[in-house]
């Protein structure tokens, strides 16, 4: 029905209201300002919820989405509000302006999003980052039973080292005893049946004489094994590392140590070329050296003149150093047990010695991590070898 | 310089060593009075006894003192040591006479203030060397302190 409004607003060319279009009727118009302004009211609401959850948790990926929609679920909000506004106030430029803001935010967000969406794809589901979880988890336990059982040997070892060096100090206080202890009474027993032969030995009948000649006998005998057995045991003490040492000089040394025996017995050294330099402990080497050269010397028929040529041969990180001598050879089957202590092929009536030099010899070798041989034949000649690593110096 | 009438300290438990040192002395012709200590505690005893102080006539001070590490209760490097640190015999000479060759033993008595370090010998051959070389050094060649 035109009223005086309606023909005001035809004359000044202003809007009706939406309540207009509506009829005014009561039930219709409150239908659509009570819907619009609920939806205004939840699409206010919902942003708040978005941005407390991404400010709370910065960790999530693509937040920024996130704050996209936050904007263009209020923006449409206020659409919705414009709506309730316009159904009584015709401000219908501005209830568009908000609209255009609204469609130019949710185009924005639905163009944001299309790339956005082949990421999101990529997310690990919390499925797999559960896997990913429990893997890692039991790399962990794997890896402290690991440490456990390490830590574990590292004890074992610690308790080790500390026995042997127990052992060790056995050893020395051994050795000590030997040297104060056991020579006293032999002193004695050498020194009065030496009394008994000097001061009184014209007046002793024949066989007490020799009786006291044979005390005296085993007396210097016994004095000389306890020599050796020390030394043996001396070998065990922890030497120094190795190092290299001239085998030249180990040679000049040996033949000016054993120069009285060498002119006592007439003996011939020939030593083949330069020797070369080894890896091992400079007094041992001198010692093996000492007494291989002594037995070869030793070990010869009496009416010959012991001639010893000592060559050395460098090959694969290793030196053979061997001695040749022209004695009395040794058969195969006692070439193993020779190098053990105390272990003698002849009397000591035949040829002088406790047995103890090549068990020295083999004993030292060994420290040195070599290896220590005999090739021989009975009636010609022997030759003893040792090898030794060469430290590398010789190639 | 001879000192033919001064006396020689021997400090020995062992009666078999004591014995035949002093046998081999004598076939080596050292005719100085020789007194024995039995233990580390005589021998302080007796050093402590000497009447007067350095730079006083003491006759009765030994020109030479043979010491043996090896004694009972109270150990040769502790006599040593006392002997060293008493104002009163500190400068006597002390020959080490024992039975070990052990470095331990050797540089300790050194450390100790051994002027020399002799190892019993077991062939008496040298033994009796060892007398003559002694008696012919400490008592005839060296000089002793003069107070």
């Amino acid at each position: 029905m035109v009223t005086s409004t309606t023909l005001l607003a035809a004359i000044q060319d202003s809007f009706h209201p939406h309540g207009f279009c509506y009829l005014w009727k009561p039930s219709l118009v409150w239908l659509h300002a009570g819907s619009d302004s609920l939806i205004a009211a939840a699409y206010y609401a919902i942003p708040f919820g978005i941005v407390y959850f991404v400010r709370r948790r910065r960790d999530v990926p693509f937040n920024w989405i996130f704050l996209a929609f936050a904007t263009f679920i209020v923006a449409c909000g206020t659409t919705h509000l414009m709506a309730v506004w316009t159904l009584w106030r015709p401000d219908y430029w501005a209830s568009g302006m908000v609209k255009m803001a609204t469609a130019g935010a949710s185009l924005a967000t639905a163009i944001a999003i299309i790339p956005l969406i082949p990421k999101a794809m990529r997310l690990p589901s919390p499925e797999q980052l559960e896997n990913a979880n429990q893997q890692l988890l039991s790399e962990i336990a794997e890896r402290e039973r690991v440490e456990a059982e390490v830590r574990r040997l590292n004890t074992e070892l610690n308790q080790r080292v500390a026995e042997l060096e127990s052992k060790n100090q056995d050893l020395e206080t051994f050795s000590h005893s030997i040297s104060h202890d056991l020579r006293a009474p032999l002193r004695a027993v050498r020194g009065f049946t030496d009394l008994l032969l000097v001061d009184h030995g014209a007046v002793l009948p024949d066989e007490a004489r020799t009786h006291a000649e044979r005390i005296r006998d085993a007396g210097a005998n016994m004095d000389a094994l306890i020599d050796d057995l020390l030394a043996y045991c001396r070998l065990d003490r922890v030497e120094r590392d190795p190092e290299t040492v001239a085998l030249d000089g180990v040679m000049r040394e040996v033949l000016q140590q054993i120069d009285a025996v060498l002119t006592d017995r007439d003996a011939d050294i020939q030593v083949e070329g330069p020797l070369p330099a080894v890896l091992g402990h400079r007094r041992l080497l001198v010692h093996v050296l000492a007494n291989l050269l002594i037995n070869a010397t030793t070990f010869v028929p009496p009416d010959r003149q012991p001639r010893i040529v000592v060559r050395a041969v460098s090959a694969n990180g290793t030196v053979r150093v061997s001695i040749r001598d022209n004695g009395i050879g040794i058969a195969p089957e006692h070439h193993e047990r020779i190098f053990r202590i105390f272990e003698r092929l002849h009397g000591r009536d035949s040829f002088p010695g406790t047995g103890i030099g090549l068990a020295l010899v083999a004993k030292s070798i060994e420290r040195m991590g070599g290896r220590v041989g005999v090739d021989s034949v009975v009636g010609e000649g022997s030759t003893f070898w040792f090898e030794v690593s060469s430290g590398g110096q010789n190639t | 310089m001879s000192t033919a009438s001064a006396t020689i300290l021997v400090v020995e438990d062992d009666e078999n060593d004591l014995f035949l040192l002093k046998r081999a002395f004598a076939k080596a012709k050292v005719t100085n009075p020789i007194h024995a200590a039995r233990d580390g505690e005589e021998a302080i005893a007796f050093l402590s006894r000497i009447d007067g102080t350095p730079g006083t006539p003491r006759p009765d001070l030994p020109v030479l003192v043979l010491l043996d590490l090896k004694l009972p209760r109270l150990s040769g490097h502790e006599v040593l040591t006392w002997i060293r640190s008493n104002e009163h015999v500190r400068r006597l000479p002390v020959v080490v006479l024992t039975s070990s060759d052990e470095p331990r033993d050797v540089n300790r008595a050194y450390d100790a203030g051994a002027n020399s370090y002799l190892v019993k010998p077991g062939d008496p051959a040298r033994i009796l060397e060892l007398a003559n070389s002694v008696g012919t050094y400490w008592l005839m060649t060296n000089h002793p302190p003069t107070e």
